[in-house]
């Protein structure tokens, strides 16, 4: 069976997720910086009228971003039904993959890395890591119960 | 339109889509007739028509109703099958329901008519006997409405409205008689039923809240296409095309208005059922209480409304049950025999606060002990020396009451957790506070998901942030360097005077990037005045823009967590702002708290400060590290990279605000430092006033402000560069003498020694 992946680099590495959780993709969205943020949160982005949250992929994946990069390709997901906006290098392409060339994740990453990707297909000269976007919002973040009283 | 009308119209509404929703189950039941929803659905619609009619006294609605409902029941439950004989009569009397309907919205009451047949059938049905239906007589009162009706919509076109506009515009007087003798004679026959048709009712549109939300998303960014495409009206001197710009403006801002206020209904559709509540309540427990409503027209999100309503419900129930007292306790304590309950509501900080607070006894707090202890929760020592705010956290615990006896009001003990549970699941909080024997004031904290508050947009790093309208006191311009009214030192935290009140300051900078270095003091400091929770304190920001109604938006599940934020908003350039969160700014700023705390005791001290003393600025160079200037000397402070410093000949330049400014290192002049090296990158600039314009002093390293003696211990033997020292606790700080280091440098670097101290007093 074949899964379209969306293609894309962060630093030297490239990366593919499935096209089905892809919204939409962007050039140079304008980032309002969210100070006392985690490092991997770059800031916030207006997609008409709807408030994305923008990752470093650099910072969130671990990776030293290489010089001139400026990951300003927005690659907006939606994840359990809210927005997230990847910024990668660059987007290469979509391409239609059999799981037949998956194999699990390869030892060379950090171990942040390794706990964030899927696995790997084996393209033609490179290797294509299969992220596991879903992970960025963590599962357990819900409302914590305010204080009531002093 | 009074009240009855009102709610006549609403049952008129409810009937009718209630019909329209039984002619579709009706058609789904008979392909799937064993369907037990469906039929459970029938059954309930029926049942709730029944009961609004009676209500109403429609009495052939209800019987019907009631008739229809008895066959339903029986089919519902399995006693008897639907076959088509039943269907079709179930059909008969859906028909008949709706030309009734249709008739009260006519008339406002109910058309006579006999329904007898119709209504033993449907009960012979029930009873699971078979029709023994002559087809002749089937049902004659049923169908000779069903005619009625049809005749009567033949007739509407020509109904009295019609007639009244025509005789308004019209003329033509022969005509126009003809017009109203025809339109009455075809009126005549169906009088009974059919009279006048005053107006249509209208109906609303149910509208799923997520096709507004993604509509009002729209809308903004319409906006937002809106500004961006105003500044081209100044840019193409066109007419035609400014008319239709115009056009669009005043289009999306009316827009923009409608769709904002579609989510938003006053708190007054709950409310308005609290004084039958609260009347009943107080009967069944033999209290006197008189309601008195706040800020009724308070706006929330729909939504938010439903789920307060029933904890307010309660929580009214709570006061009055346990916390208001009887008239004759109260008369005996003095009080007024009939208690005071109030309902409160507005906007706090971007979020709508609710208070119910009542003069009553207040919470029993021994009672609260005595059943924490009866309980087992805590052993008697140690629920001794809990505090009263301590046990009223034990409220909140899942079966929990303090009530020996379990009315139907209350004292089952579900309730308070319930509450909490409701309001913490919309992001609410509940606060409890009950001061001994003055009455219990519980204040709901809701969120406005979708709410629009007045906030004031500031400037600070380049970015805009959005303060709360609600928290903001007053806004003041302060001059640091000024003698009368500076920033002051208060034990390690800066503070300034406002009318003679000590209030601390933060700086938005510092909270928002605490590892930044050192604050440079900018000539004027723009300091928002705020209050939380009955603290005051002055946050400092770059610049302070304009107020303006945000809509507030949640950060993501990403941003959660970030005490500064209350969530953020997007601008009319499309750009993202973030609101900040006051009462989490001044929580994470425990400082700001704790010079509140002493600030009573110690104002008097401060009021008696000693006034011959005067604020310096602290600095270093390389090889001297106690350096001063005094603060009147300098305009402002800069840091400045190497790279902006530029040759205008053999001097050194910046440009600074569109003028040269002259750079001096002044190290090179004065005894004891070195002379300053370059290749540092970020360096330290003074701004110094001058009468031919602005010099900048690089330094080393800037440390502080801070007060001392004016008393000038003048150098002896006269120093290059200083014009003395000044004496604190610890050490001795070295003044430098700018005077002279301007001489010298004008002299062009030429040494030149000085028998004697040039006579500037530095303080002038």
């Amino acid at each position: 069976m074949h899964i379209e992946y969306l293609t894309f680099t962060v630093g030297h590495l490239y990366f593919g997720i499935p096209t089905t959780g892809v919204l939409e993709i962007n050039k140079n969205l304008e980032i309002t910086p969210v100070p006392g943020s985690g490092k991997s949160v770059k800031g916030l982005i207006n997609l008409r009228g709807q408030l994305v949250t923008a990752m470093d992929m650099h910072q969130y994946l671990g990776i030293e971003p290489e010089k001139d990069s400026s990951a300003s390709i927005s690659v907006i997901v939606n994840i359990a039904g809210q927005l997230v906006c990847l910024l990668v290098d660059a987007v290469i392409d979509i391409l239609p993959l059999h799981e037949l060339t998956f194999e699990p994740t390869p030892m060379h990453l950090t171990d942040d890395s390794k706990k964030l990707i899927l696995g790997g297909h084996k393209l033609s000269g490179k290797l294509l890591l299969v992220l596991d976007y879903e992970k960025i919002i963590p599962a357990t973040s819900h409302v914590k119960h305010l204080s009531m009283t002093n | 339109m009074d009240s009855t009308d009102e709610i006549l119209v609403e049952f008129i509404l409810e009937a009718r889509e209630i019909l329209d929703q039984l002619d579709i189950n009706f058609v789904a039941l008979e392909k799937d007739p064993t369907n037990g929803k469906l039929i459970a659905n029938i059954f309930r619609a029926i049942h709730t028509l029944k009961g609004s009619s009676g209500f109403f006294s429609f009495k052939r609605l209800e019987k019907i109703s009631h008739a229809g409902e008895s066959l339903l029941g029986k089919i519902r439950d399995g006693q008897l099958t639907l076959d088509a004989i039943k269907t079709t009569k179930l059909l008969e009397a859906l028909d008949v329901l709706r030309v009734l309907i249709e008739g009260i919205e006519k008339n406002q009451t109910e058309p006579t008519g006999q329904d007898e047949r119709l209504i033993s059938d449907l009960l012979a049905l029930a009873s699971g006997n078979e029709l023994s239906p002559p087809p002749s007589l089937q049902t004659a009162d049923s169908n000779q409405l069903i005619a009625l009706n049809a005749e009567s919509e033949s007739v509407i076109p020509e109904d009295t409205d019609d007639v009244n506009q025509t005789v308004m515009s019209d003329h033509r007087p022969q005509e126009l008689a003809a017009k109203i003798s025809s339109a009455q004679s075809v009126k005549q026959p169906k009088l009974s039923t059919e009279p006048e048709q005053p107006h249509e009712i209208s109906f609303p549109v149910k509208v799923n809240i997520e096709a507004l939300d993604k509509l009002m998303n729209l809308v903004s960014e319409m906006v937002l296409a809106r500004n961006r495409l105003l500044p081209f009206t100044n840019q193409y001197n066109d007419l035609s095309f400014s008319n239709a710009v115009r056009n669009i403006d005043l289009l999306t801002l009316e827009l923009q208005e409608r769709m904002m206020k579609m989510r938003m209904q006053p708190i007054s559709q709950v409310w308005s059922k609290f004084p039958r509540l609260i009347r009943d309540v107080s009967n069944t427990c033999g209290k006197q209480v008189n309601l008195i409503q706040e800020g009724a027209e308070t706006e929330l999100d729909r939504s938010l409304l439903d789920a307060i309503r029933d904890p307010i419900v309660h929580l009214i129930r709570n006061s009055i049950d346990h916390s208001i007292e009887t008239p004759a306790i109260r008369t005996a304590q003095g009080k007024n025999p009939v208690a005071t309950l109030n309902l409160r509501a507005g906007h706090e900080n971007g979020m709508v606060v609710i208070e119910i607070a009542d003069d009553g006894a207040g919470i029993n707090y021994d009672l609260i002990r005595q059943r924490i202890v009866d309980k087992n929760l805590i052993d008697s020592v140690s629920a001794s020396q809990l505090s009263d705010s301590a046990l009223i956290d034990f409220i909140f615990l899942p079966g929990f009451s303090t009530k020996a006896v379990v009315t139907n009001l209350s004292g089952r003990g579900v309730g308070m957790d319930v509450v909490k549970n409701n309001i913490t699941n919309i992001g609410g909080s509940i606060e409890i506070s009950s001061p001994r024997g003055l009455g219990t004031t519980i204040q709901l904290k809701i969120p406005l998901t979708l709410a629009i508050i007045p906030a004031l947009i500031v400037g600070c790093d380049g970015e805009r942030y959005i303060i709360p309208q609600s928290s903001i006191l007053e806004l003041v311009s302060l001059d640091p360097s000024s003698k009368e009214n500076g920033i002051e030192d208060f034990y390690g935290i800066a503070v300034f005077r406002l009318r003679e009140k000590i209030v601390p300051i933060i700086f938005l900078s510092t909270i928002l990037q605490p590892d930044q270095k050192k604050l440079t003091v900018a000539e004027k400091l723009n300091i928002i005045v705020l209050e939380s929770k009955g603290i005051n304190f002055g946050l400092v920001v770059n610049h302070i823009y304009n107020i303006q109604d945000v809509v507030v938006k949640p950060l993501g599940s990403l941003l959660k967590g970030i005490p500064n934020y209350a969530g953020a908003t997007i601008l009319g350039d499309g750009r993202v702002s973030l609101i900040l969160d006051i009462d989490g700014i001044a929580a994470s700023n425990e400082l700001a708290r704790n010079i509140h705390d002493k600030s009573l005791r110690y104002v008097p001290d401060l009021l008696l400060k000693n006034t011959d003393e005067v604020s310096i600025l602290l600095f270093e160079l390389a090889g001297a590290n106690r350096m001063a200037i005094p603060l009147e000397l300098v305009e402002r402070i800069i840091f400045i990279d190497e790279t902006q410093i530029q040759k205008n000949g053999n001097r050194e330049v910046i440009q600074f605000t569109n003028e040269i400014m002259h750079l001096i290192r002044i190290g090179d002049y004065i005894d004891g430092a070195q002379p300053t090296k370059g290749g540092r990158g970020s360096i330290p600039v003074i701004i110094h006033q001058t009468g031919n314009g602005l010099i900048g002093l690089a330094v080393e390293l800037i440390h502080d402000i801070i007060s001392v003696p004016k008393k000038l211990h003048i150098s002896n033997p006269p120093q290059k560069g200083i014009v003395g020292c000044v004496l604190t606790d610890k050490q001795i700080i070295n003044m430098i003498d700018l005077e002279e280091i301007l001489v010298l440098r004008n002299m062009g670097d030429q040494p030149k020694s000085y028998s004697e101290v040039v006579d500037v007093n530095v303080w002038r």
